[in-house]
């Protein structure tokens, strides 16, 4: 039925408090979960579900509402506990609200009869909280299922079999697979859903009740028991059926995506053009004019204001990616029970709203092999002297320019003579193959490779990490691995922001003007020859370190390690920036002069463009020309680096 | 003369589609998100009648209806419960509290702008 | 009108010339031409890219065609011409000599290049084309970034 506009409207605004709600319910868990909750914390986690049930009876979302009102009994016995919830009833609350997310999901994309939740997040122990028995009554009956899958189901790490099994443990069911919606071969999408079910189930009517009712109210056949009643003092009006509604203002507009990506580009433009006019008038006498220095001045602050305000419109925090992703995680800790504990930082990292999107995929992918391959089972980990529970972190921060988002575990690390034997039986790399920790870890990165011994519900669907790897590069990000054996494995993802300003160092280096991030820079000092310890190599070079605050750090000249030209021999007064991370001095990188401190703005290079590693992106100067923006973290040379630790630059063959 | 109301609920839904029922209807509705700032729009006004939620932070519907009444100017004020709870122990409270009546959500939106023209026209 | 096969339709091509050859790419690929700037020189790239320049605030890579073709003893200099070309949605720029002239060429005047030129040229001559006399190199653009991964994926 096609709702009028206002009502329209108001099912937008529900969809919105709904998420929001559902972030502060999960908010609320995680506080209650790191012992920082309050009696208050479980109030405001009722007031949530609350709201989302009331919110869902008024549009008539059955499966939603009555899930809803099951989860708030739990709460509201919950709330009369004068005890804050244990941990093991948090567990079973987060993978409620699991539920409960894929229930306004399903009921957002109009699926209200579609199961589209996870079978996992309907645990048994769930159901035992959730008071929803009604009277036993033995009497037989039959009921009608129709399962109507969500198209994405697989995407969103969701499957039918345990709905199915379920129900065959109700009682004699007879299933009709409905395979009709399969297209032909050549419009064949194997990531679609396509399959529907007709289930007729005889059974006593009580355990398909409560099972539809308890776990699988988005089959939509839940019963309504909202109850109309009327005040007590008032005689019961006449129904009139006639009811309409006033439009009421709009808080958001909807814009197509390529306006606004105009709109940035004719920003980023003017911001260059108001450098380029900059940089002509101090060629000038006008410079000592004060109203041209002052509108100029006025010229560049609206220039970044606008400049900034534009890019809030695409830019949005990482949150509720983080969010789907610790959903996954717990989903595939409950499948291949593994408990995992997941920490987050760097929620609120704003990242383009297209990136964000396009990560889910290969995020997904990531977070399911940190689980399944990477954490060891838990008497493995107590045999290795670690915690029962694994620990994946998931971190998302800004440096160089960049967006990066890691993913690390605390797991047993790659292992890599597995990797190699595996690699070598498939024939991707010859017998007894010499080969570094480095290569072997990109191994990783090979189609078709997997190292899981057995092929497991969760990671074998045949998605290896090259797909995740292209899929990075498909953004123009950079996907690198480290791993420590027994200690764990850590992937970050490198992204380039589309467009974004950058506070820069400008800097000259053998003739070439380059720009380097200001926020990696520690300090700038000119080199004494005693600072300088040469060490010889067995390629018969040598390589030079740095003597700095007690200790000793590698020396890269700059256009020498970009081939611009021969490693200079004397570093006497040379200028050296040292390049910290993480608090860390890493390097200290040789140049010959600082030209300007300024904000740059990032342009991307062509996507897939073969360049040195530490090449990130480039930037438009005053005068027009081109500058590199060097990232100074891909310049320390890897031998300078434990092996474990050297980041593998694996794009850099685009 | 139009009838004035404030209507109280944290739910964003909530408020606007009362908002849009009553407006509809031709009733300046004024909106408040908690019981606190219920009581901080009352201050400014007299209105014909009080719509509550039960459940809101930092004050709930009882506390609310109970400082609203224990201000002479709204002794009389009727106050409308519209909430999702229809215990009747809860009901008890409400009432004991100073509540008129009581609208279960999901509600039909011409029942309550009669009901609202009922008990305060 | 519409009888004659799409195989017969003349095709446009714009003619450049380059270390005294001539040579030609489909109009259909050549995007702008543009004056000779110095690039901003891209580390880690094989000899014949000799850069990117600012193409309206994107950035623009430049392939030096003469080392692309082999033709290494060519240098280009200020009175060097960039053609803009978009082949498989990458943009790119390729120096020439001298742009010379569009031509309008019957598919039958073009044939395939003689084993001599195509050893020459690694393959990114697709074709020849006589005409007036002048034998013209026909380049198939997409080559001069995907063989051997030059700017390729």
């Amino acid at each position: 039925m096609r709702q009028p506009e206002p009502m329209a409207d108001l099912r937008a605004t529900f969809f919105d408090e709904c998420d929001e709600l559902m972030e502060a319910f999960q908010d609320g868990l995680d506080d209650l979960g790191r012992g920082g909750g309050t009696h208050e914390t479980v109030h405001a986690l009722f007031r949530s579900v609350h709201s989302i049930k009331s919110g869902a009876a008024t549009f008539g979302f059955d499966g939603l509402t009555k899930y809803a009102h099951n989860l708030e009994n739990t709460l509201t016995r919950l709330r009369n506990d004068k005890s804050l919830p244990s941990l093991a009833e948090i567990s079973d609350l987060l993978r409620a609200s699991d539920h409960l997310a894929a229930l306004v999901t399903a009921a957002r994309q109009g699926s209200d009869v579609c199961d589209a939740h996870d079978t996992q997040s309907a645990a048994p122990e769930n159901a035992r909280k959730l008071d929803i028995r009604r009277g036993a009554d033995e009497q037989s009956d039959a009921a009608s299922v129709h399962l109507k899958p969500a198209t994405d189901l697989w995407k969103q790490g969701l499957s039918c079999r345990e709905v199915l099994s379920d129900l065959g443990a109700i009682g004699q069911c007879e299933v009709r697979l409905d395979d009709d919606a399969i297209p032909t071969i050549e419009t064949y999408d194997p990531e679609q859903m396509m399959l529907t079910w007709q289930i007729d189930v005889t059974c006593h009517t009580s355990p398909i009740e409560e099972w539809i009712g308890k776990q699988h109210a988005a089959l939509g056949l839940a019963m309504n028991t909202a109850d109309q009643v009327v005040p007590p003092e008032v005689k019961q009006p006449e129904r009139n059926s006639a009811t309409t509604a006033a439009p009421t203002p709009k808080a958001t507009i909807r814009v197509e995506l390529e306006r606004v990506d105009r709109m940035i580009n004719l920003v980023g433009e003017l911001v260059i053009n108001q450098a380029m006019l900059a940089q002509t008038m101090e060629g000038t006498d006008l410079t000592g004019n004060l109203a041209y220095g002052s509108g100029l001045d006025d010229f560049l602050r609206l220039t970044r204001d606008l400049q900034d305000s534009v890019m809030q419109i695409r830019a949005q925090p990482v949150k509720p990616l983080f969010m789907r992703m610790a959903r996954i995680c717990r989903e595939t800790a409950h499948t291949v029970e593994k408990p995992v504990d997941l920490i987050m930082e760097g929620a609120d990292t704003e990242i383009d709203k297209t990136v964000i999107e396009r990560l889910t995929e290969p995020l997904t992918h990531m977070i399911r092999n940190a689980v399944d391959h990477g954490i060891e089972p838990p008497d493995q980990r107590k045999a290795a002297g670690k915690a029962a529970n694994g620990t994946i972190k998931l971190r998302a921060l800004h440096r160089s320019g960049q967006v990066i988002v890691e993913l690390s575990d605390d797991g047993a690390g790659i292992d890599r003579a597995s990797v190699q034997r595996k690699a070598e039986t498939q024939g991707i790399i010859g017998p007894n193959a010499r080969l570094s920790d480095a290569e072997i870890d990109a191994l990783l990165f090979h189609p078709g490779l997997s190292t899981a011994k057995t092929v497991s519900d969760v990671s074998g669907r045949g998605v290896g990490m090259d797909v995740v790897r292209s899929a990075i590069h498909a953004l123009g990000g950079r996907l690198m691995v480290e791993s420590r054996p027994g200690q764990g494995t850590r992937f970050s993802i490198a992204l380039p922001l589309t467009l974004a300003v950058l506070d820069s160092m400008i800097i000259g280096a053998q003739g070439h003007t380059l720009v380097l991030p200001l926020s990696a820079i520690r300090e700038t000092l000119h080199v004494r020859p005693s600072q300088v310890v040469e060490l010889p190599t067995s390629s018969g070079g040598s390589r030079r370190l740095l003597r700095y605050n007690d200790r000793v750090i590698p020396i890269c000249d700059l256009a020498d390690e970009l081939g611009f030209s021969p490693r200079r021999s004397d570093l006497d007064g040379a200028l050296a920036l040292i390049v910290t991370h993480e608090d860390t001095a890493t390097s200290a990188i040789i140049i010959d002069e600082i030209l300007e401190q300024r904000q740059v703005v990032i342009k991307g290079l062509q996507d897939g463009f073969a360049t040195h590693p530490c090449i990130a992106a480039a930037t438009i100067l005053g005068d027009g020309r081109i500058a590199l923006i060097v990232d100074p973290y891909e310049l320390t040379p890897a031998t300078a680096q434990g092996s474990t630790q050297a980041a593998v630059p694996l794009a850099q063959t685009g | 003369m139009t009838l004035q109301i404030l209507a109280v609920d944290d739910s964003r839904t909530m408020r606007k589609m009362i908002q849009m029922t009553l407006e509809n209807a031709g009733i300046e509705t004024h909106l408040a998100d908690d019981g606190v700032n219920g009581l901080t729009a009352l201050e400014g006004l007299e209105p014909d009648a009080i719509i509550t939620d039960i459940n809101m932070p930092n004050l709930d519907g009882f506390g609310f209806i109970d400082a609203v009444r224990a201000q002479d100017k709204h002794r009389k004020t009727p106050i409308l419960v519209l909430t999702t709870e229809s215990a009747p122990e809860l009901k008890a409270k409400a009432r004991q509290a100073g509540a008129t009546g009581w609208v279960v959500k999901p509600f039909d939106p011409d029942k309550l702008v009669r009901a609202l023209n009922m008990i305060a026209g | 009108m519409n009888q004659d096969s799409p195989a017969m339709n003349p095709i446009e091509l714009l003619s450049f010339g380059l270390a005294g050859q001539a040579y030609a790419v489909d109009i259909m690929a050549v995007r702008e031409i543009r004056g000779w700037v110095e690039p901003t020189a891209l580390p880690g790239t094989p000899d014949y890219v000799c850069g990117v320049i600012n193409l309206r605030g994107t950035v623009l890579p430049i392939l030096n065609l003469a080392t692309r073709l082999g033709l290494e003893a060519h240098q280009v200099s200020d009175r060097s011409v960039v053609i803009v070309l978009t082949v498989a949605s990458r943009t790119f720029g390729i120096t020439v000599d001298a742009v010379s002239d569009i031509l309008t060429v019957d598919p039958a005047a073009i044939q395939p290049p003689p084993d001599g030129v195509q050893e020459h040229s690694k393959g990114f001559v697709s074709a020849l084309c006589l005409l007036d006399d002048q034998m013209i190199r026909l380049l198939s653009p997409d080559t001069l970034i995907t063989q051997d991964g030059a700017l390729a994926a």
